[in-house]
């Protein structure tokens, strides 16, 4: 059995791991509010910018673009999204089981654009290849961070590097729950019913002509796809931050009422044999 | 007289939503201005400042854009813009401290595109508060 001091030493530790703990759900709790927050805060530019691409492409049944036309061949573009920072349960986990099951049982010619640190070292330390990497992406990151990657994945697509462009990260459904989703982003995948949008020809005068406008609309769309899967997984991961530190506060909890009834029965049974101790040394006499 | 109802919209939020009287944008094609009851007219910005005033005040409000899609129907106007700046959270001194170290960065290694145009925004950017800082004044 352990001794007296080794269990009081023990509890020490436990109690300001606790602390950190307990810290770290709080942090995470007001970072998953302001996540949240800037998800609703995208919603507004996100029924925009897509209404505007359908009614576009709606509008001109002749229009071909390189976006939307399905290529043949089978070379992907794997854009992963984890987080800078661990301690946040199956978070990256998740993102690291998805990858490797799919590089283990497609047979696609895959590129890979890492996004965050945890994602980033695993593909270093496995030898995979990766086209570039995104290290501590989310500490302050705007839409910039977007724009740069969408750029990215708009020159391989136009420079026919790759056919397919596929974003993986965690999609944020609740507090408690979130899913690892594989999203296609190139090429578009259009909405079937297009009940909701105008689809009769353009009622606008364009400046400069269609095409014109298809093209640079486009990429926009895609960098805001890459915004979206960028919020989601920053909510994801403080949603999962915060779920993980409050079961990990409880366990202390728990952990800290189990040593401290040993530490008392342990005082107890010392307290016990001294007095026995004295007793039977003094009946001897 | 009918008014504009205008919304600046970014994937940031919605930066600017009300009615206006008259608005005046940097289009691809050359600067144009828009009054109520024009045309439907759809386009696209390029990176430059629009200018417009909200309805019955006397002053005007100036944003920075990177770059946007405008979209006129009906008196309804949206702005898509990627990234957009009110001049009225602009901090002039450290645009003024970017602006400098850019100009010692070209003076150093040469002008270069990247350079060139990272400049241009950060002066654009500057113009934008110096604009907003004169209407407030009148």
């Amino acid at each position: 059995m352990a001794g007296l001091k080794e269990l009081k030493n023990r509890r020490k530790t436990i109690i300001s791991t606790k602390k950190v703990t307990s810290a770290m759900k709080m942090i995470a709790t007001s970072k998953l509010k302001k996540s949240q927050d800037n998800m609703i805060k995208a919603r507004p530019y996100s029924a925009r910018i897509k209404s505007l691409t359908h009614m576009l492409i709606f509008s001109d049944g002749n229009y071909a673009s390189e976006f939307f036309v399905k290529r043949p061949g089978n070379r992907t573009l794997y854009i992963l999204i984890s987080s800078d920072k661990g301690l946040c349960g199956g978070f990256n986990s998740n993102i690291i089981k998805t990858f490797k099951s799919l590089a283990e049982t497609s047979s696609e010619e895959m590129k890979i654009i890492s996004i965050g640190n945890r994602i980033s070292s695993f593909l270093e330390k496995n030898g995979f290849d990766v086209y570039s990497e995104y290290r501590n992406a989310f500490h302050q990151f705007n839409f910039s961070l977007a724009v740069r990657i969408g750029s990215e994945i708009i020159s391989l697509y136009n420079n026919n590097e790759v056919d397919r462009v596929v974003l993986v990260y965690n999609r944020f459904q609740s507090a408690i729950s979130q899913i690892v989703v594989k999203e296609t982003i190139l090429p578009i995948e259009l909405e079937e019913h297009s009940e909701d949008y105008d689809t009769g020809p353009l009622k606008f005068e364009t400046e400069p002509g269609v095409d014109k406008i298809f093209n640079a609309i486009f990429p926009r769309y895609i960098n805001f796809l890459v915004w979206r899967g960028l919020l989601e997984s920053y909510a994801s991961e403080n949603a999962a931050r915060m779920t993980t530190m409050d079961s990990a506060t409880d366990n202390s909890t728990d952990m800290i009422d189990m040593l401290t009834l040993q530490i008392n029965k342990e005082r107890q049974a010392k307290i016990t044999q001294e007095i026995s101790e004295i007793v039977g040394g003094s009946s001897a006499k | 007289m009918s008014n504009i109802f205008f919304e600046l919209v970014t994937p940031e939020g919605i930066l600017f939503s009300g009615e206006i009287e008259y608005m005046k944008a940097p289009g691809v094609e050359g600067e144009f201005g828009i009054y109520p009851n024009h045309v439907p007219f759809f386009t696209l910005l390029k990176e430059g400042i629009i200018e417009f005033k909200p309805f019955q005040q006397n002053y005007y409000e100036y944003f920075f854009l990177s770059n946007g899609v405008f979209e006129f129907n009906e008196n309804k106007m949206t702005i898509l813009a990627e990234e957009a700046f009110s001049g009225r959270i602009i901090d002039k001194s450290d645009e003024k401290k970017a602006e400098k170290e850019i100009i010692a960065q070209i003076e150093k290694t040469g002008s270069e595109m990247k350079l060139e145009a990272k400049l241009r925004r950060v002066q654009l950017r500057i113009r934008t508060r110096e604009l907003t800082e004169k209407t407030d004044r009148q």
